[in-house]
């Protein structure tokens, strides 16, 4: 039995070894992968230089890691025992809460006059944008928007940091900055608060404000962005800014001149996409019909595009993701509604702008986006200058607040 | 290139095994050279531009072990042997001392440039192994070895090449002429190869990362908790990472026919710190003791000359390990509690309570660890500081996050650090042996083997998702 034993250990490993290195050089095509959100480490280039310097064999090994026999199955695997047997309270980075996953933050100590100091820089860096704006008669209009753990502050165990120092912080003196800068701001969460008490809009699943036992109906509880609800909070609150402060009247669809169409294949947010769709939540993405169409041509990127909203793509593996919305994250989209009557817009910032901008060209001549993490032609200030929209719109979510890097660059 | 990565598991490995064992056992030269070319490959992954000097440090103990051996006069066995050691501490003082003592000397005033010198990997293990030889050979304690190619293997034997176990050559002199490559042996290997990868990669690396956000962080901001967690973190990172790079080093020897000493022995069930330096990394601690303490007089000499000789070996051991402040008094720190135990506590300490004795000896590890770990003194007095109450606050959430992330792999090493497996391996075997136990006796040959397979699956995928993988001990 021994003998036995001994021959069986030792075939297995030495099967094991050569069945991993043959699949691992099969898999050497692919390219990307879908739930990390990433491409694959590529085979490195081999020079003289990387080989002796060793470059080449760590590069090599990414590579192989990236590419190794059976490992979208086994990080699967991994995860499903991670969060089903082994319990852990974080994986991936995720957050497993109840009936919600959540961003894993950081630990921090908040230093207040750091972030004071930073709101402020920040608020006169608005405030110069809006001066530029200001010259040829424009509106400057600045939007903060709750992010996931600001939302679901309550939901993070004890012992795990949900930012409500730094975020209580961060938004109190971004505001007192604006304000001392004179620049128009509106923030969003106690709107959506509001609105949420009040009973007024219905939640990702149609849910109200007394069936959701108290969950933030406005914000996604699998991904960071608000829900298409939480957009449309944000569509009417900054067009009734822009009606009260300017002579614009601002058409904007309310009743039944907007419905709410749920798409049927289920959502995946960020979150379960981090934990390689293992964890499913009943969770859906709307779309916003409005009753009477607005016929639109589109261009992304210079390049003249399918006139929709809504990206086909983002459907996936039986699922849809939140670049649903607008087609995800573009350096620069046009939607020019051919509606002179009405005023141009320029709306920037990062993703949050897009489920936004899938309603907003309802209210617009033009409607110009911008995601300065990807668009490094000129700089927010000058795209400003030279395409003078009547209205520029800076979106921002709580996370990005103070952040000077992507779309806090503005000149 | 390390064993716990794909390129290694998957590519090296296997090819290697395959030409290794093609070749008939009789052609042993044959096997010999595959495995020389193997290792000077393995160790060319790392960056080939060191592999030259790795080749001179094989050819200056070849040459100078020639001149060591007793076919020459006393003068010449002497000359070559301190051109051994000076070459090869020369060697090691440049790549890993010359930036050290530079700013030593700058810091007291005398400006010379710092220089930046690349260390390469394992330089302090073949220097060592390769002093080993010629002394031995000097002394008459080993054979001198004419074949270079065979000196070649000794010194590079990939196993062992870069972080240990340090192989003296006269464990290995016989088996690298001639040995014997069984199915027995190779499946012990085997088993003994996987149990080390899994020690790697499911409670070292994790405990890594505890402790790397421990000693990040600026210790005057952390509780009294974090500071305990992120110390006994890496208290375990360090055993587990070290003692599994000597597990697969011995199981690969095994599987070509070597045997290696153990390393390790269960160091943190001891009960003074003279017991743990029985228990810890032993090839480097019995290779002090021979090369250095016993020439310097040992115990065979006045109490005073001994305390000198234990300081002299333990600020080596703390150089040894590197070339910075916080290494040297790691060593003197264990200096200051083996004379200790040697001269004041020692007796009174072995007539408390054995948990006694067991705290004492853990927490003397625990601190010393910190010496280790932090990035300079300062830092790790302060890191000190704060698990003794100087830091910010009794707990905080910190520590509860990484004591419940990782509770399987904190249960685990508790586990692993104590002899469990050689308790239950004994029980299996007297239930055998005694009670003629037919499930015992298939337990004691189908157990590690069955759990073998399954931690390299585990380990597999812990390999494959993460990228958290450096070997603490590459460093030295």
């Amino acid at each position: 039995m021994k003998r036995f034993s001994e021959i069986l250990l030792t075939g297995i490993f030495g099967v094991f070894l050569v069945a991993a290195m043959v699949m691992t050089i099969g898999n050497r095509d692919d390219v990307y992968s879908y739930y990390e959100n990433r491409l694959y480490a590529e085979m490195p280039q081999i020079s003289a230089s990387n080989v002796i310097e060793g470059d080449f064999f760590n590069e090599l090994e990414s590579f192989l890691c990236d590419h190794a026999a059976g490992r979208q199955t086994l990080v699967k695997a991994k995860t499903e025992t991670d969060v089903r047997l082994l319990r852990r309270p974080v994986v991936n980075d995720v957050v497993i809460g109840d009936d919600v996953l959540l961003p894993f933050n950081a630990f921090e100590r908040v230093d207040e006059d750091s972030v004071r100091r930073q709101a402020e820089s920040m608020a006169a860096r608005h405030a110069k944008l809006r001066d530029v704006v200001e010259s040829y008669g424009g509106t400057y209009l600045y939007t903060a928007v709750p992010c996931q753990y600001v939302c679901y502050e309550d939901s993070y165990p004890f012992y795990l940091n949900n930012r409500e120092e730094f975020t209580d912080i961060e938004i109190s003196s971004l505001t007192e900055s604006m304000k001392k800068y004179g620049v128009s701001m509106i923030d969003m969460l106690p709107v959506f608060e509001e609105d949420q008490a009040a009973g007024i809009s219905p939640g990702t699943d149609g849910a109200s404000a007394e069936e959701s036992g108290g969950a933030p109906l406005y914000s996604s509880k699998v991904d960071n962005h608000y829900s298409l609800q939480g957009a449309y909070l944000t569509y009417g609150e900054i067009v009734r800014r822009i009606n009260e402060t300017t002579s614009y009247h601002l058409g904007y669809p309310q009743g039944e001149e907007i419905t709410f169409r749920k798409v049927e294949e289920p959502y995946l947010g960020s979150r379960q996409r981090k934990l390689m769709g293992t964890v499913p939540m009943n969770e859906h993405l709307y779309e916003a019909e409005f009753r009477e169409k607005i016929p639109f041509t589109r261009t992304d990127n210079g390049i003249k595009s399918e006139a929709s909203v809504y990206s086909g793509a983002a459907f996936e593996n039986g699922s849809v993701t939140y670049s649903l919305y607008m087609g995800g994250d573009i350096a620069e989209t046009v939607i020019d509604t051919d509606r002179p009557q009405l005023p141009s817009a320029l709306i920037f910032g990062d993703s949050f702008t897009n489920a936004v901008e899938a309603m907003a060209y309802y209210s617009f001549d033009e409607m110009r986006s911008v995601d300065l993490r990807y668009y490094t032609e000129m700089s927010i200030a000058q795209y400003i200058e030279k395409y003078q929209p009547d209205i520029v719109i800076c979106i921002r979510d709580y996370e990005s607040l103070l952040a000077t890097d992507g779309n806090g660059r503005l000149f | 290139m390390v064993f716990s990565s794909i390129s290694f598991l998957t590519f090296f490995l296997p090819c290697l095994l395959a030409c290794y064992f093609l070749i008939p056992s009789r052609f042993r030269s044959a096997r010999n050279g595959v495995l020389l070319i193997f290792s000077l490959i393995f160790y060319a992954c790392g960056g080939p531009k060191f592999l030259l000097l790795m080749l001179l440090s094989i050819a200056v103990n070849y040459v100078c072990g020639l001149f060591a051996s007793s076919s020459y006069g006393r003068n010449v066995r002497r000359t070559a042997m301190w051109a051994s050691v000076v070459i090869g501490i020369g060697l090691l003082g440049y790549f890993k001392y010359a930036g050290f003592f530079a700013e030593i000397v700058n810091s007291l005033g005398m400006a010379v440039p710092v220089p930046e010198i690349a260390l390469p990997v394992g330089i302090s293990f073949y220097t060592f192994q390769g002093l080993s030889y010629v002394i031995d050979v000097y002394r008459n304690d080993a054979d001198v070895q004419k074949n270079p190619f065979k000196i070649a293997l000794y010194i590079s034997l990939f196993p062992q090449l870069v972080a240990g176990p340090i192989v003296r050559y006269t464990t290995v002199a016989e088996e690298i002429s001639s040995r014997r490559e069984s199915l027995s042996e190779i499946s012990d290997g085997i088993v003994r190869f996987i149990f080390g990868l899994a020690k790697k990669m499911i409670l070292a690396n994790s405990m890594g990362e505890v402790a790397d956000a421990a000693f990040s962080q600026n210790a005057d901001e952390m509780s009294v908790a974090f500071a305990w967690v992120g110390a006994l973190a890496y208290t375990a990172q360090i055993y587990f990472d070290f003692s599994a790079y000597s597990d697969m080093a011995i199981g690969l020897g095994k599987i070509f026919g070597f045997h290696f000493l153990e390393n390790f022995d269960y160091p943190y069930i001891s009960k003074s710190v003279t017991e743990f330096w029985r228990r810890w990394h032993i090839s480097l601690s019995t290779w002090f003791r021979d090369y250095i303490y016993i020439p310097l007089g040992g115990s065979y000499c006045s109490g005073k000359r001994q305390i000198f000789n234990m300081f002299v070996v333990w600020a080596c051991t703390g150089m040894w390990h590197g070339a910075a402040w916080n290494f040297i008094f790691w060593g003197l720190w264990f200096f200051v509690l083996l004379v200790g135990e040697k001269y004041l506590w020692g007796n009174g300490l072995s007539r408390t309570p054995a948990p006694v004795q067991h705290i004492y000896a853990l927490l003397a590890a625990v601190i010393s660890w910190v010496f280790f770990r932090a990035s300079d003194l300062p830092h790790a007095f302060s890191y000190l500081a704060a698990m003794f109450g100087f830091g910010d606050g009794l707990w905080d959430g910190q520590a509860v996050y990484y004591l419940l992330e990782y509770a399987p792999e904190w249960i685990l090493c508790i586990a692993a650090s104590m002899p469990l497996k050689v308790l239950l391996q004994k029980k299996l075997e007297n239930a055998r042996d005694k009670k003629g136990s037919g499930t015992a006796a298939a337990l004691l040959i189908w157990w590690p083997k069955l759990a073998a397979l399954f931690l390299l699956i585990i380990s597999y995928t812990e390999l494959v998702t993460g990228s958290f993988n450096p070997f603490i001990y590459f460093r030295f």
